[in-house]
């Protein structure tokens, strides 16, 4: 009963944020003022920002993460790195004596803050207390429909979010990860930075504002070829993969929601099956669907 | 001018409850260009008045209540019951919007079409459902130009949520490899893998 009610309570606290974060968004763009730096944060926002989005380069953890969508929950024991550039982590409302599932972790991304600026609101306050850590609330509002919104409480000494609520650019909450416990692990040792899979076929006629592509290829394991593009503003990411359809199918669409993760696979034109999978609001998965274009021959 | 066959078959299936988005948007597109379909519409209506209550009656039209309705959606201005129809064509007009203005942003000489078929609900296990209207219109072309009817049936539909929530499985840890460097959290990409992927 006390958990319950403690969810219950910790749900009505998102809700309210998430509320306010929705009601707030018009206001955005008076969170910079005059005097700050060169892309209008404040120097100490700036910093916090550039903390957190490397802390998955700089810091080694293990915990048990939870996540939450809808009616569905799962508790998932994580290691961040095993001292070889591996992660893993065990499913542990699925499995019973379960074996780890070992990940390969990439590192190395290039992000600069400031490119997110133009897409995405900031601001930082007290936060509450999670996994019995320290925490400072970081809320992240986009400025168009064309990304999702996010509400992180970081720990305030390694800066790693130890919860993050994604909800909609109207405040409507899609999913919710949050450490129940976590130990601090060492700094881990560098990891290969990540490579370019190749080549697509494809390319995009256009893309939403800010996106830009980030990889592309062929995946190696499908038995039919399958191209991929990878977009990302910076903090939203999304795979489109393009790969051929029967000749009897119609034209048509689909689209599923699992949490923050959209899938909406595209048939029209060209006998092309177009699957876009992503945390990103439909309206930019239909754009990107669009926009693939077969690339001209050199 | 002679109605178009289309119309016509449109016209019936929206006067029989049967009628899409796409139906009712050709039927109001008709209704307000070509006094010929305008004619027709209401002889359809006065038939059906007819039959349902066994005297003429009057001449009604509710092309123009569906039409009061799309501009109260679009002004905003209050809230007003339009029954079964009417919302169908508040929906579509709500939709037509939203897309109109991604169009918008992805640019105008995109060479595509958006292909005009009915949507559909589906839920993954521990998934939202989500209602795919999409009987829009790329509106960063001429319609007469580029548009595409692509009368999609409802079994298609299911095809294609079959083959997102395939799909949505399939490719989920590719996702995950590919993303993970860009979020704050490297493990929750792959936290949002489904257990069924393993």
């Amino acid at each position: 009963m006390l958990l319950c009610l403690a969810s219950a309570t910790v749900r009505g606290v998102l809700t309210f944020s998430l509320f306010a974060f929705g009601v707030s968004l018009g206001a955005q763009n008076a969170e910079q003022t005059i005097g700050d730096s060169e892309c209008g944060l404040r120097p100490e926002l700036e910093r916090a920002l550039n903390q957190v989005f490397s802390a998955a380069d700089t810091v080694a953890y293990t915990g048990t993460l939870l996540i939450e969508f809808n009616n569905d929950r799962e508790f998932i024991g994580v290691n961040s790195a095993d001292g070889t550039g591996r992660g893993s982590f065990l499913r542990l409302s699925r499995e019973a004596n379960g074996s780890p599932l070992v990940i390969d972790r990439s590192y190395g991304a290039d992000r600069m803050v400031c490119s997110l600026t133009p897409f995405y609101g900031f601001n930082i306050e007290a936060g509450q207390v999670v996994a019995g850590r320290e925490a400072y609330r970081l809320t992240v509002r986009p400025k168009d429909t064309l990304r999702l919104g996010y509400v992180m409480d970081v720990d305030s000494e390694h800066h790693l979010p130890l919860r993050v609520v994604t909800a909609t650019p109207d405040g409507q909450v899609l999913e919710r990860f949050e450490f129940a416990d976590i130990q601090f692990l060492p700094t881990p040792e560098a990891a290969p930075a990540q490579t370019s899979a190749g080549q697509s076929s494809f390319s995009f006629a256009a893309l939403p504002p800010g996106f830009a592509v980030i990889q592309q290829g062929t995946l190696n394991s499908a038995a039919t070829p399958v191209e991929f593009m990878v977009v990302s503003d910076g903090l939203a990411s999304v795979s489109v993969f393009v790969e051929s359809r029967p000749r009897s199918l119609a034209d048509g669409e689909g689209v599923v929601l699992r949490g923050a993760t959209i899938a909406y696979s595209r048939g029209a034109g060209g006998n092309r099956l177009i699957t876009v999978l992503g945390e990103v609001p439909i309206t930019t998965a239909r754009l990107l669907a669009d926009a693939v274009r077969q690339r001209p021959l050199e | 001018m002679a109605v178009a066959d289309a119309i016509r078959e449109s016209m019936s299936a929206v006067m029989d409850g049967e009628g899409t988005e796409m139906d009712l948007a050709r039927v109001l597109k008709a209704v307000e260009e070509d006094p010929a379909a305008r004619d027709h519409w209401q002889r359809l209506q006065r038939s059906g008045y007819a039959l349902r209550t066994g005297s003429s009656g009057s001449s009604v039209d509710i092309s123009v209540s569906v039409q009061a309705a799309l501009a109260d959606a679009g002004s905003h201005r209050k809230v007003r019951r339009v029954g079964p129809l009417g919302s169908l064509a508040v929906a579509a007009s709500v939709t037509f919007a939203v897309v109109f203005g991604g169009q918008m942003l992805v640019g105008s000489d995109s060479p595509v079409p958006t292909a005009q078929v009915p949507g559909g609900v589906i839920a993954l296990q521990g998934g939202a459902p989500v209602q795919a209207s999409f009987g829009t219109r790329s509106m960063a072309t001429q319609p007469q130009q580029r548009q595409v009817n692509v009368a999609a049936t409802p079994s298609v539909s299911k095809v294609y949520e079959q083959l997102a929530r395939e799909r949505f499985s399939r490719y989920a840890t590719e996702h995950a490899q590919s993303t993970a460097a860009l979020q704050p959290n490297a493990i929750v990409p792959y936290a949002r893998v489904p257990y069924l992927e393993r």
